[in-house]
């Protein structure tokens, strides 16, 4: 399959005895169950697939949307929702994605849908997508870690999301056993080659040097671990809930490996940047420290389309060969806002008390 | 009727509008100006590279 993959990509199979050749192999690093995913694609034109997961995939990074509004229960006026779609496609993880075809595009909706249905109280439907979420192993391991310390502190309750989501599972590595036999250590294999042909790294690990990056990395691991705890006993509709989710996928985007152009996941950043919107009122006025990270966020966040104005005006003026020498000016800010993003909400959710009774009578 | 030019919700639809433009104008013409430079983009071969090691 890799051989194929780099045929298409590449032109020709990579020659390890070519020292020019690319190191990144571009291996399949998926669990073999994404193919039931592409399989109805499988005998179509491939330009028509090309052309048809665009519209795809960007009508599920709109709908995803009033989904996070639902998850954070916040509802917000038709300009607002506009506004907010807009800015969304309009985006550089988003931009890139499309542009990509990324899975990423698949699996945020995916997770999007699962936490809206689970605070809607639909966890079967919940767990059958969280399930399907997994195509991609690195953007829910941390949900599904702290979405299992939130199901074990009230287990009666919340057995439902859980049960349908290790049967969903167990029906997918079923399938793919069928399928692909041993997958499953051949796909760990995949995993580790992954990292050491792309020289991935986490954003933690890209923005600071080993041996403070690992340091960090447990430090913010540990304490995203000690939030979902202290929040575990709080029904599924509560501001608790929602901030906590955030939390845990905007942490996911600095913790995880991913090659260095991996822009895309910063997607999963959204829910924990809407509820920095709602509540900069509060952030701004807690102290000087938050203050300025709230600054500095909001800096960060405008700077892509600030500086796409501006260049893409530019662009219009004076010749483009001139104006792309500057094409990397809009990426400058990307890997520190998912750090500044991640920090706000981290000392929020230690700041902020929630209400003293955390269940509602029934759910 | 007059129209209300500090109309907040209509400013910010309309930034929101411009932003993610340019940003679409941006991949567009650069990216594509770039991509236009090489055979594939993400790399590194001529058409003319041999598909068997020499």
């Amino acid at each position: 399959v890799t051989r194929e993959i780099q045929e298409g990509f590449y032109g020709r199979a990579l020659d390890p005895a070519r020292p020019g050749d690319p190191k990144d192999q571009e291996g399949f690093v998926y669990p073999p169950y994404i193919a039931f995913f592409l399989a109805p694609t499988l005998h179509l034109p491939f330009a028509m697939v090309r052309k048809a997961s665009f519209w795809v995939l960007l009508g599920l990074t709109i709908a995803t949307v009033p989904l996070w509004l639902r998850v954070l229960r916040w509802p917000v006026p038709g300009w607002a929702l506009a506004s907010v779609v807009i800015l969304t496609i309009g985006s550089l993880p988003v931009m890139q994605g499309l542009k990509l075809q990324q899975m990423t595009l698949l699996v945020v909706p995916l997770i999007a849908a699962a936490l809206a249905l689970l605070v809607s109280h639909r966890p079967v439907a919940a767990g059958i997508a969280l399930a399907l979420a997994t195509i991609k192993p690195q953007l829910v391991w941390l949900l599904l870690l702290s979405l299992t310390i939130w199901t074990l502190a009230d287990w009666r309750r919340r057995y439902r999301w859980a049960a349908s989501f290790l049967l969903t599972m167990a029906v997918l590595f079923a399938a793919s056993e069928w399928y692909l036999p041993h997958w499953i250590p051949r796909f760990l294999q995949a995993v580790h080659e992954y990292r050491n042909y792309t020289a991935a790294a986490s954003i933690l690990g890209q923005m600071v040097p080993a041996p403070w990056g690992w340091m960090l990395w447990i430090l913010t691991a540990a304490a995203t671990v000690q939030v979902c705890w202290k929040n575990r006993k709080f029904a599924e509709e509560t501001p608790a809930f929602a901030a906590t989710v955030s939390l845990v996928l905007a942490v996911t985007v600095i913790l995880t490996v991913v090659s260095s152009y991996a822009l895309y996941n910063q997607i999963m950043l959204f829910p924990a940047v809407l509820m920095l919107v709602r509540e900069r009122h509060q952030i701004w006025g807690r102290n000087r420290m938050s203050r300025v990270l709230l600054s500095l966020a909001a800096i960060l966040l405008l700077w892509p389309w600030l500086t796409n104005i501006v260049l893409a005006g530019l662009s219009y003026v004076l010749p483009v060969a001139l104006v792309v020498r500057a094409w990397a000016v809009p990426f400058w800010t990307v890997l520190p806002l998912p750090l500044v993003v991640a920090a706000l909400v981290l000392i929020r959710s230690y700041h902020r008390p929630f209400a003293a009774h955390p269940e509602p009578g029934t759910s | 009727m007059r129209l209300d030019i500090v109309h907040k919700p209509l400013w910010l639809v309309l930034a929101a509008v411009l932003g993610a433009s340019s940003v679409w104008l941006y991949a567009e013409r650069m990216v594509s100006y770039q991509i236009a430079g090489s055979v594939r983009g993400n790399c590194c071969f001529t058409a003319a590279t041999p598909t068997v090691p020499p």
